[in-house]
């Protein structure tokens, strides 16, 4: 075969492909060569010569991670020649290195005394005193902060460069490098600035030696006192493999557990350090129950009896249509099942929603067309296959960190582009990504203007009205027309007053593009397909059926019942707007804060404090539980058990790391126990029993199988039918109102790329990578309003104002300012209404 | 900016001389350095810009060659190598002769930004020690006379 190579190592054959290294035939016999810089994901460099094997006939010694595997090579891995090289490598290595394990954090996992302890040197021939980089003598033991997060002692650096070369080679960011040469290198951002890359977590974890500690883990704990749990990242869609180090009920740390389909052992910092917020003791200690207008602790046998009784007789007098349950995308699917059970059997209501950050819910029909995309799903791996990525309405670096790692993967391979249309710059800094800003909420006109430039119509009217000259939008008509094209289609198009028809138009534009492009969608949110699937919006029953006479009676029949309410129900929205006016009897928040996170604070804050009872079970105190009547604590991720579907449609169970920590409970045996005293008779005594149940039917009436899932992540067959898509011949572009004299810029919003919700915010690192709510501004603008960076201004609307700092970021579309959502002390919703579609706002430097 | 037009033009002229534009880093570098003097960090940015690689890539690069100066420099930098075979023919008695001559500690520059004074490692002149280069030039079998003259005619041809 003129493809492979075949080669001697250790007088033993092997065949490789033409262009594997020496070292992946030795991992192919599983003969195991020490390495330090060497990992599968990045180009190698040959900087350790830790792997350095003899080769016959070659004059010296060869690093093996670099040297391609030549026909008829003949490789000694343990021969007396190699095995000193190597040792005296080691000691090279070692002559410069502090030992100061017993301080170290990496002591116990560090592949430096690995390496020593198997093929170094058992003392050191040199009495002269170790090289020593101090950066700066207020900090103890040479450390130096090199970021927020991110801690650097350049004595023991080995300098491999991994760090520098994840960073760059990976994450596609530009701010770690080695400076300088020989033991003099030292590793800082350009022009000494700080380590803030949002995949900077990675490097600690590849770190051989203990040069890179994260803040969060830093002389904590010894490692090999930890015990490891895996587990799934529950901070965004990806769905990344994780595992929990842990002791008794605190958490330390979070790793990646190498999913090569998902994350390739990268983890977002979001997931890394925002996950610890688990282990916050600001968290819900008691279960709350207001006696005298406050909140005191109780017992949980009070507090389920006081909701119970007060959720009885609310049905007695508003009848069950007066209850609403309000959940949210991060319950899992067991206890999104259990919670569309207890409202529409127990209950007996529709009035289930799982959103309340979007003002605009999709509709039934709109749910049902985002689930058909699921069929045709590509998987992350299979990015590369296509010649264009094409993304709209998300910035995916924010929503989906690590799918943002495959693109950038495909973008870096040569052989995809990636265009990406959002209401603000798309950047992946060292990937090139080509960029149109439209106005915010332009997507309808935006791809009205896309769809007709494919078509060859005139796209004046369409282009004028999204924002964007009509000439770039012919460009990519023309460099998209006949490609194979992933179109990536964000939150922004369905959660949108048009939609509907976004879809509908996306969906033609992929008609018209090459062959096989298709349509992904990436859910934000770790369990928005789980929860559109499992019956939590009104219009779609458990299994993914819609709710209509014949899936009904199915299900009665599984819940041995006569009847389910009737089609109908209200989502989060309507919910709201009845609690307002005083036609909601009760409000069950679950996991959910519509008053700190729904777009229309007044509506929210009335809504709570109107309906005649309501009840929150959260992890911390929100703004909703403050008005609430009784507070129940829900575990976070590491104390609860359950599975997750991913936005890529892979199934991922996961187990607990230790029981609920304080008095709080898991989430499925909150709804039990709840459902109990409402006169529910069924009991589980764990997940994989509800799970049983649920896989039962939906193998009677759902869309999913699910017959074949077992622990491990794997994809769901799904089948649903193809939905109608209108006629697009009547669309015509629709001019967006534009700003006012008296409130000239638009006001966007959404989440931080560090942040979820405010969840993350509880984690002690946030503080320090995300310190704070500010006012986003596109520097150019900022130079007419004589604004710094810095300075404090003044955001008002209509409905309210707030003061904030601002910041400077030049992706911010000009005439539009950004307000992270992610801080409860900035209100941002109090600036909204859920009237308006635009939010106009005026800015004031104070 | 501080590139000069013509600086700029031939960097453009590198940009795809190479399989890969990291390559034409160090043509770039040497570029800079025959304008300036000296690797400025504004002025490599600009370069880098202008050869379209990170700001990054191409300080890390300038950092580890120590031959090319960082900071701005004397019009004359005098480098002498105080290795093995320039230090047994008394490359430090050299050393501390031009500190006191100029009046300046090594890696200093005099006030009047004509000179400045560096040691640095061999430079592969042992045969000839003890020796310095000048700028581009090498002064070898230096003696206390003969530095005595050449500072005088430098200090002349200002």
């Amino acid at each position: 075969m003129p493809d492979q190579v075949k080669l001697k190592i250790e007088d033993r054959d092997v065949t490789v492909d033409k262009g594997q290294t020496i070292l992946d035939a030795a991992l192919k016999l599983g003969i195991i060569v020490p390495t330090f810089c060497w990992d599968p994901r990045l180009k190698p460099i040959a900087a350790c010569r830790m792997c350095l094997v003899e080769v016959e006939k070659a004059p010296k010694l060869v690093p093996s991670c670099a040297v391609p595997a030549i026909e008829g090579m003949v490789v000694k891995v343990f021969s007396e020649k190699a095995i000193r090289g190597r040792k005296a490598v080691l000691e090279f290595i070692l002559s410069n290195h502090p030992l100061d394990c017993p301080t170290c954090d990496k002591g116990g996992e560090c592949i430096l005394q690995d390496h020593t302890f198997n093929h170094g040197p058992t003392g050191s021939r040199t009495i002269e005193p170790r090289n020593r980089t101090i950066f700066d003598e207020k900090y103890k033991f040479d450390d130096f902060p090199l970021g927020p997060v991110i801690w650097l002692n350049m004595n023991r650096c080995i300098f491999c460069f991994k760090c520098t070369r994840i960073i760059k080679e990976i994450a596609g960011d530009d701010d770690l490098g080695a400076f300088n040469r020989g033991y003099h290198t030292i590793l800082h951002g350009h022009k000494n600035r700080p380590f803030r890359s949002e995949f900077s977590g990675n490097t600690v974890e590849n770190c051989p030696v203990g040069a890179l500690v994260a803040n969060s883990f830093r002389y904590k704990v010894r490692s090999w006192l930890l015990k490891k749990t895996p587990s799934v990242c529950h901070l965004c869609g990806d769905g990344c493999n994780i595992t929990l180090w842990h002791q008794g009920q605190k958490l330390f740390r979070i790793y990646s557990r190498w999913n090569r389909n998902v994350d390739n052992g990268l983890l977002c910092d979001r997931g890394r350090f925002g996950g610890l917020y688990a282990d916050s003791d600001r968290r819900l200690r008691n279960p709350k129950i207001r006696r005298e207008g406050k909140l005191i602790d109780t017992t949980w046998e009070e507090a389920l009896d006081f909701v119970a009784g007060n959720l009885e007789s609310i049905r007695a007098k508003f009848t069950a249509a007066g209850i609403g349950v309000i959940g949210n995308e991060m319950l899992s699917n067991e206890e999104t099942y259990l919670l569309s059970r207890i409202a529409r059997r127990v209950i007996g209501t529709n009035n289930i929603d799982f959103r309340f950050e979007d003002k605009f819910t999709p509709s039934t029909d709109l749910n049902l067309k985002l689930l058909y995309f699921l069929v045709k799903r590509i998987p992350f791996s299979k990015f590369g296959e296509f010649r264009n990525h094409l993304i709209i309405g998300t910035d995916t670096e924010v929503t989906h960190p690590i799918m943002t790692l495959w693109l950038k993967r495909a973008i870096s391979s040569g052989r995809s582009k990636c265009y990406a249309a959002y209401h603000r710059k798309t950047d992946f800094t060292l990937h090139p990504v080509e960029s149109i800003e439209y106005f915010p909420q332009g997507e309808y006109n935006f791809l009205l203007a896309l769809y007709s430039a494919l078509k060859g119509k005139s796209i004046d009217e369409s282009a004028l009205a999204s924002g964007v000259a009509s000439t770039l939008i012919q460009r990519w008509a023309e460099l998209l027309k006949g490609s194979k094209t992933l179109l990536l289609a964000g939150e922004a198009l369905y959660n949108n007053p048009r939609g509907s028809e976004n879809i509908d138009l996306l969906k033609a534009i992929c008609d018209l593009l090459g062959e096989g492009s298709v349509i992904n969608i990436p859910y934000d949110g770790s369990n928005y397909l789980g929860n559109l699937l499992w019956g939590a919006t009104p219009g779609i029953l458990p299994g993914g059926s819609q709710n209509d006479e014949e899936n009904r009676s199915i299900i009665c029949k599984e819940w041995k019942c006569d009847n389910l309410p009737e089609a109908g129900g209200m989502d989060t929205s309507q919910m709201l707007t009845a609690a307002s006016e005083g036609k909601m009897g009760a409000l069950i928040f679950f996991g959910s804060d519509p008053v700190g996170f729904y777009p229309d604070r007044e509506i929210a804050t009335k809504a709570v404090q109107n309906a005649s009872f309501k009840v929150a079970c959260e992890t911390f105190l929100t703004e909703t539980g403050k008005l609430c009547d009784a507070v129940l604590p829900l575990a976070p991720f590491p104390e609860c058990s359950g599975s997750l579907i991913s936005s890529e449609g892979r199934l991922q169970f996961f187990e607990k790391a230790f029981d609920p920590a304080y008095s709080s409970a898991e989430g499925w045996r909150i709804i039990l126990r709840l459902a109990q005293r409402l006169g529910f008779e069924g009991d589980y005594s764990s997940p994989s029993e509800i799970w049983s149940e649920m896989a039962s039917i939906a193998d009677k009436c759902g869309k999913v199988d699910y017959k074949q899932s077992q622990y491990g992540g794997q994809f769901l067959k799904m089948d649903f039918a193809a939905r109608a898509f209108s006629n697009l011949d009547g669309f015509q572009s629709s001019p967006l109102p534009s700003p006012t004299a008296e409130f000239p810029m638009i006001l966007t919003y959404g989440a931080s790329v560090y942040q979820k919700r405010n969840l993350t915010a509880y984690a002690e690192s946030m503080d320090k990578i995300d310190p704070g709510p500010k006012l986003y501004i596109n520097p150019d603008n900022a130079a007419k309003m004589k604004l710094y960076e810095g300075d404090t201004v003044r955001v008002s609307s209509t409905k309210g104002s707030l003061t904030m700092k601002s910041a400077f970021d030049y992706r911010i579309r000009p005439g539009t300012v950004f307000i992270p959502t992610n801080f409860q002390e900035a209100e941002f919703n109090s600036l909204l209404s859920s009237k308006s579609d635009l939010t106009f706002v005026k800015i004031e430097r104070l | 900016m501080y590139l000069s037009e013509q600086t700029r033009q031939k960097i453009m002229e590198l940009r795809d001389r190479y399989p890969a534009r990291l390559a034409a880093v160090l043509p770039v570098l040497h570029l800079v350095y025959d304008e300036f003097g000296y690797l400025g960090t504004d002025q490599l940015d600009e370069a880098a810009d202008a050869l379209g690689i990170s700001r990054l890539d191409m300080n890390e690069t300038a950092s580890f060659y120590t031959l090319f100066p960082k900071h701005k420099v004397g019009k004359y930098l005098i480098q002498v190598c105080d290795n093995i075979s320039c230090a047994l023919r008394g490359a430090d008695n050299l050393v501390s002769y031009l500190e006191s001559k100029l009046g300046i500690k090594v890696g200093g520059t005099t006030p009047d930004g004509l000179f400045t004074l560096w040691t640095v490692e061999c430079l592969g002149s042992c045969g000839t020690a003890p020796m310095m280069q000048v700028n581009d030039k090498y002064y070898e079998r230096l003696t206390r006379e003969k530095v005595d003259k050449l500072l005088e005619a430098w200090r002349n041809s200002k």
